[in-house]
């Protein structure tokens, strides 16, 4: 409330310094990292044409490290505002529901067998499916017509499963550094990957986004409820179908290549829907934005930090993320009793 | 609170119904039941003191246990031991090298994998183990060598049964590792052929290929999967430094095994590559990283080199293969 006492800026207004400040962050995680190299000099041997370890390390590590963090929490900010929005739940969140952590599971079960090293595409797919799994039985098992309660119980059986079951997968994982992993696929990182993992994911993430941000109207209508919605003409089978197949879309190919991002999808979202007067389509577009601009800062903090292996990412989300939640829980509980 | 007070008890249980059939049993069959008995009681009560007692207890204790100038467990044998188990890769190895084939009662499941080990061949003859106390009891062992490593609840309850149990220390530089050969021949019986064992690296040392006089100083940067590369203080450090290439990796101080960024490497522009392998078939993150495109592009028309990590990942007299590999390849970038 307090943040429209100081007047309300234009929806353009919004999204215009959303986005400068997201390229703004694009720019600095293109330019931060453990390496000593000169960004500028790089990009003036680039313009030249040459190939030099500097300009590979910006071509090869750092564009593709900001290109996935942006893409990332754009996915993870969009899924969570039209989740939020489908179930009609402000709890509704990729990572708490358990939608990652069942693209994680997916993720790793072609990873490790080997099946994303014969065929590369089967590692976002794995994650979709596993997402997909995810979505459809959070829909069935909270019900059309969700209470908070229901999603977070379903969120929390979901997400004990997919972790206990992507635990087994890398303890039976051949390769003896598999179990291991187990950090990266659920505290997430962006840290040395590489342009074949942007051209993988994005493609896909990009249907996804379509899907999600073509159910914006009817996610308006829902918010005045179910039968109003339908009285406007809105298809409800068909928007469940774009919201769930929209989030499995982006959310699995993001988490297929990044890992568990918690949160994003919970407090971006959130933080963003006073600025659109509470109006789910307004917020999906800004969701994506402020999502990317999360997943960018988290990342560049990352590599501020002074310790002597890199934090992954999901701590620093859940540092931001958890205690957020939890005065979230303690306003819905006021405003229950 | 509570926990301390369980273990305490469990132990207490373990150890009175211990000693009131130890009076009774001794051939080697009831010792085995006494064991599993053992296991019943103690077992509870050594996991809740080791989980206390684990962060407390520092890693001296192993160091402790050899410390190669004094009079250790290592020359307190009386007799020669005749039937070994072997409870860690590297001692598996040595044990393997050294002992005669008749003293040899069980390796671990590891040695026996050609991918970790280069006597997989060697050690298929003998019965493994994947080092449970249990299993170890059933070999009635009268020696059990283990790492600096091996769970330290499993040799405590052997050597509460009355085993003797010597812990090996990974040696960190090519003199350690003739040190620990002589010192563990010695303990087999096997002096003479521990002598012939080292003379036979010496030999191979002092006839590696010579290096050109312009290819000293060739900066070398070892890339391990899941990043890793090693500085001062590592057996690999030292095998870089018998083999004449300048580690970067301590140029740059670098400790121990550190993660080292990709940025950071190919920045680094080192003059040679070598890439640890481990298990490349397998599909991992860790593994993954070696694969990356930037290091492919990166190093187009420059030395890299492959080791495969059996050839160094145990200090044994094989080590000596990984020197010939590093100074061959080192004799091939100077050319470049």
């Amino acid at each position: 409330m307090g943040l429209r006492l100081l007047g309300h800026p234009s929806y353009r207004a919004l999204c215009m310094s959303l986005w400068l400040l997201m390229l703004v962050l694009l720019l600095v995680s293109v330019s931060i990292g453990r390496g000593p190299l000169d960004v500028l000099q790089a990009v003036r041997e680039l313009m030249a044409g040459e190939i030099t370890p500097g300009t590979l390390v910006f071509t090869e590590l750092r564009v593709p490290r900001a290109l996935l963090g942006m893409f990332v929490g754009a996915s993870l900010g969009l899924a969570g505002a039209a989740m939020q929005g489908l179930l009609r739940n402000p709890l509704a969140e990729p990572g708490i529901v358990g939608v990652s952590g069942c693209a994680a599971l997916g993720a790793v079960l072609v990873f490790y067998t080997g099946l994303s090293g014969v065929y590369a595409m089967a590692l976002p797919l794995g994650g979709i499916a596993g997402a997909l799994v995810a979505v459809v039985l959070l829909y069935l098992l909270s019900g059309a017509r969700a209470t908070l309660l229901t999603v977070i119980l379903a969120g929390i059986a979901i997400n004990a499963l997919a972790g206990a079951l992507t635990a087994l997968v890398l303890n039976l994982a051949p390769s003896p550094f598999a179990f291991l992993e187990i950090i990266f696929w659920q505290m997430g990182s962006l840290s040395d990957r590489s342009l074949q993992h942007v051209g993988l994911s994005l493609p896909l993430m990009l249907v996804g986004w379509g899907l999600l941000l073509g159910a914006a109207r009817g996610l308006e209508a829902l918010s005045l409820g179910e039968e109003t919605a339908v009285s406007l003409g809105v298809n409800l089978g068909r928007l469940r179908l774009y919201v769930i197949m929209g989030s499995a879309l982006a959310v699995g190919s993001a988490v297929a290549v990044s890992g568990v991002i918690g949160f994003v999808g919970l407090v971006v979202p959130h933080l963003l829907r006073p600025w659109v007067d509470y109006l789910p389509g307004k917020l999906l577009p800004i969701s994506a934005l402020g999502g990317a601009i999360l997943v960018l800062a988290a990342d560049i903090l990352v590599r501020l930090m002074p310790t002597q292996n890199e934090l992954k990412l999901g701590v620093v989300t859940a540092l931001i993320g958890a205690p957020f939640f939890l005065w979230l829980v303690y306003r819905l509980r006021r405003e229950m009793i | 609170m509570i926990a301390v007070v369980l273990a305490r008890l469990a132990l207490a249980a373990g150890n009175a119904k211990q000693d009131k059939l130890l009076k009774y049993l001794n051939d080697k069959t009831q010792r085995f039941i006494l064991a599993r008995l053992n296991f019943c009681f103690v077992r509870f009560g050594r996991v809740c003191l080791w989980a206390l007692v684990v962060g407390a207890v520092p890693a001296q204790q192993s160091l402790a246990q050899l410390a190669p100038s004094q009079d250790g467990p290592l020359n307190e044998m009386k007799q020669i031991p005749q039937r070994v188990v072997s409870l860690n890769l590297c001692t598996d190895e040595l044990l393997l090298a050294l002992a005669e084939p008749h003293q040899i009662q069980s390796v671990t499941w590891l040695v026996k994998d050609p991918s970790l080990s280069w006597m997989a061949s060697a050690a298929q003859a003998y019965p493994s183990n994947q080092g449970a106390a249990e299993e170890v009891l059933a070999f009635a062992p009268d020696l059990v060598l283990a790492g600096a490593f091996t769970a330290p609840a499993t040799l405590v309850m052997l050597e509460r049964l009355g085993i003797p149990v010597i812990k090996l220390n990974p040696p960190k530089t090519v003199a350690a590792i003739k040190l620990q050969v002589q010192q563990v021949a010695n303990l087999l019986g096997r002096a003479d052929y521990g002598r012939r064992l080292i003379r036979a690296m010496e030999h191979d040392i002092a006839n590696l290929p010579p290096l050109a006089t312009d290819a000293s100083g060739l900066r070398a940067l070892l890339y391990q999967p899941n990043g890793l590369t090693a500085g001062g203080d590592t057996l690999v450090a030292d095998i870089m430094r018998v083999a004449g290439l300048e580690n970067l990796a301590q140029l740059r101080n670098y400790p121990n095994f550190t993660q080292l960024p990709l940025e950071v490497l190919v920045l680094e522009r080192p003059d040679l590559l070598i890439l640890g392998e481990y298990m490349p078939q397998l599909p991992s993150l860790a593994q993954a990283l070696l694969t990356h495109p930037v290091l492919r592009q990166s190093f187009i028309g420059h030395k890299t080199i492959v080791v495969p990590s059996q050839s160094w990942s145990c200090g044994v007299p094989h080590a000596v293969e990984a020197i010939k590999i590093l100074r061959h390849a080192a004799i091939a970038a100077a050319k470049v």
